[in-house]
């Protein structure tokens, strides 16, 4: 029984996205290896399907720091995401890199667990945690050589700002809509939120920075504050198979009143600052790690801001609308208690009392989709936002930040053609 | 039929016709709508019916085609035949999910045919439920399993099967 390489094609794009099916069809004969090497056919796939969500990393010392996503043999091996010791604490994932830090933050870790490439970089030095605190490197200001893309001081700041979600909400950056249904879901809000911005008064703002605010009071660990993110450094719209691209790493850094955005380029090897620029200061921000992919800054990307109250979960926007005022815009709000299991809702919280936990923390989102982690006393769970469908990703009552890693690379046959997709 | 709905028949490679609303056949397949309209100049002024050749596809393979169009397309049996919830059970996303099941629950020369049948007569619903069958039975299957049932030789050398592992070691 034969098939045409078209009717073998169509067959595979209805397998599974997890990786492993394709991998496991390539190794079936040397032909199908070529049909699925192809980079038109990887780039068939990752359309209809997104990057595949292969894990999550967390920095917790009570589960593993890697938690493949699915079920075995069709997930990743949890070795080959092994962090290198546990001397280094994960900051983020983004574009097939895995960000890392070392207790001391002298030192970031760009790694890329599926092809094995490293770098290990030291951190900016005007940009010293420690011996620098509220002190304005000023002279750097105009130290950039080159005309970096100016960052709107209030997405700066909104960049720098990141909540534990330790009581109730965690602001988290999503990038605007890639994945055609988020494109829609924007779309559809379009209108509304036209009049939205008509009518959008401080007093919205307030209520959003005010969500912050009390999520951020919970968690108060100094006023120097600051966090790194890495980014693809090429100028192409899909990121999906970046693993030989350049990268940036976006080093942001506050202090009492400032934001300062520092930026690494694997090309050049140095670290050169982009902005600095004043944070509202009656807000204890933590800085993001989700920098936007503000070197690839579109019209439509923003920041978003998921916040929980009790059950439900809001969704804001960091909007500027035509007069060129910014402020959140809720666009969504999700009942939970509607669709997680009835356990979770119907148990008191552990520690009643004023002072008791909320039923439900965010613990991680993944951008680009609208999959988004959640504590409850249960478990934790991974609820797929446009279904409302979940799943407990695990039992133990770990509250830790989870870094979901999405990512793909078929690598081929030297010689055989193949090889991931160059995405330049 | 006492109505008078027009019907077609379709002569497989090996000679056997069957019987089918020209409607139903015309809402399922691309490919036989097209012969229709080629047809129908000259089919207008005399009663005779048509029958069309459809050289790819055998008898046993047309008639499982057949069986799948007049569930899906024929309108007055999808909606409201008592029969149909035989075949649904509950929670069931779609009436015929488990029809569908059934239909491609077939051993792998049959699905194949149909894949083949799906593709030339270009029903679309049809080949992504027989496509979406074969990669299912991808699924489950080990590699050796996969090449059996496929009747695939394996053509990798030792050292060229080690290289790929090891170059995509992550993913397993």
């Amino acid at each position: 029984m034969t098939l045409p390489d078209d009717l073998l094609i169509s067959i595979f794009l209805f397998l599974p996205p997890q990786p492993s099916y394709l991998l496991r069809s390539s190794l079936v004969c040397k032909h199908w290896h070529s049909l699925i090497v192809d980079n038109r056919f990887l780039h068939r796939v990752q359309a209809l399907h997104g990057l595949p969500l292969l894990g999550v990393f967390t920095n917790s010392t009570r589960i593993p720091r890697f938690l493949p996503a699915g079920d075995p043999p069709n997930r990743v091996a949890a070795a080959s995401f092994s962090l290198p010791d546990l001397y280094w604490n994960v900051l983020g994932c983004r574009h097939g890199h895995v960000l890392l830090v070392d207790s001391t933050w002298h030192q970031v870790f760009v790694w890329n667990p599926i092809n094995g490439r490293k770098r290990l970089i030291q951190a900016p030095s005007d940009v010293d945690p420690r011996f620098n605190y509220g002190n304005v490197p000023e002279s750097n200001k105009n130290k950039a050589a080159e005309p970096f893309p100016p960052l709107h001081s209030c997405r700066l700041a909104a960049a720098a700002a990141r909540l534990q979600g330790r009581e109730g909400g965690q602001m988290e950056g999503r990038k605007g809509g890639r994945r055609s249904w988020e494109t829609e879901g924007r779309r559809g809000e379009e209108e509304e939120l036209g009049d939205r911005r008509d009518e959008r008064s401080g007093e919205e703002r307030r209520a959003a920075m005010e969500v912050a605010a009390a999520a951020g009071q919970e968690e108060r660990r100094g006023m120097n504050v600051f966090n790194a993110a890495v980014v693809c450094a090429a100028n192409h719209a899909d990121h999906g198979y970046c693993h030989s691209c350049p990268f940036f790493v976006v080093w942001v850094f506050t202090s009492t009143r400032y934001a300062y955005a520092t930026r690494y380029s694997s090309e050049s090897g140095r670290w050169d600052m982009m902005e600095s620029s004043p944070i509202p200061s009656d807000l204890d921000f933590r800085p993001s790690i989700l920098v936007r992919n503000i070197l690839h800054k579109t019209e439509d990307g923003g920041l978003g801001l998921a916040a929980l109250a009790k059950f439900n979960l809001r969704l804001w926007a960091w909007e500027t609308d035509a007069e060129g005022v910014t402020g959140w815009v809720l666009r969504r709000v999700i009942e939970l208690d509607l669709f997680l299991p009835l356990d979770v809702s119907s148990l008191p919280s552990p520690d009643n009392g004023s002072c008791g936990r909320p039923p439900v923390r965010i613990l991680g989102l993944v951008e680009d989709t609208d999959l988004v982690f959640l504590w409850t006393i249960t478990g934790v769970f991974a609820v797929h936002l446009k279904s409302m469908k979940f799943k407990k990703v695990f039992e133990a009552d770990v509250s830790a930040t989870v870094y979901p890693y999405k990512g793909f690379r078929i690598a081929g046959l030297v010689g055989c053609g193949g090889g991931n997709v160059a995405a330049e | 039929m006492a109505s008078e709905k027009k019907v077609v028949f379709l002569r497989s490679s090996d000679g056997e016709a069957f019987e089918v609303s020209e409607e139903v056949i015309s809402a399922a397949s691309v490919t036989i709508k097209g012969m229709i309209d080629e047809e129908s100049p000259s089919r207008a002024d005399t009663a005779a019916t048509t029958t069309l050749a459809i050289p790819n596809v055998t008898a046993a393979t047309l008639s499982r085609v057949l069986h799948y169009v007049n569930k899906h397309f024929d309108a007055a049996a999808v909606v409201g035949r008592p029969d149909d919830y035989i075949f649904c059970a509950p929670g069931d996303e779609h009436p015929l999910a488990r029809f569908d099941d059934d239909f491609v629950d077939v051993d792998n020369d049959t699905l194949i045919d149909l894949v083949h049948a799906a593709e030339y007569l270009h029903i679309k619903k049809l080949f992504d439920l027989t496509c979406k069958a074969v990669a299912d039975k991808l699924k489950g299957r080990t590699i050796d399993q996969i090449r059996e049932t496929f009747g695939i030789v394996n053509d990798y050398t030792v050292e060229e099967e080690v290289e790929v592992y090891r170059e995509n070691s992550w993913a397993f």
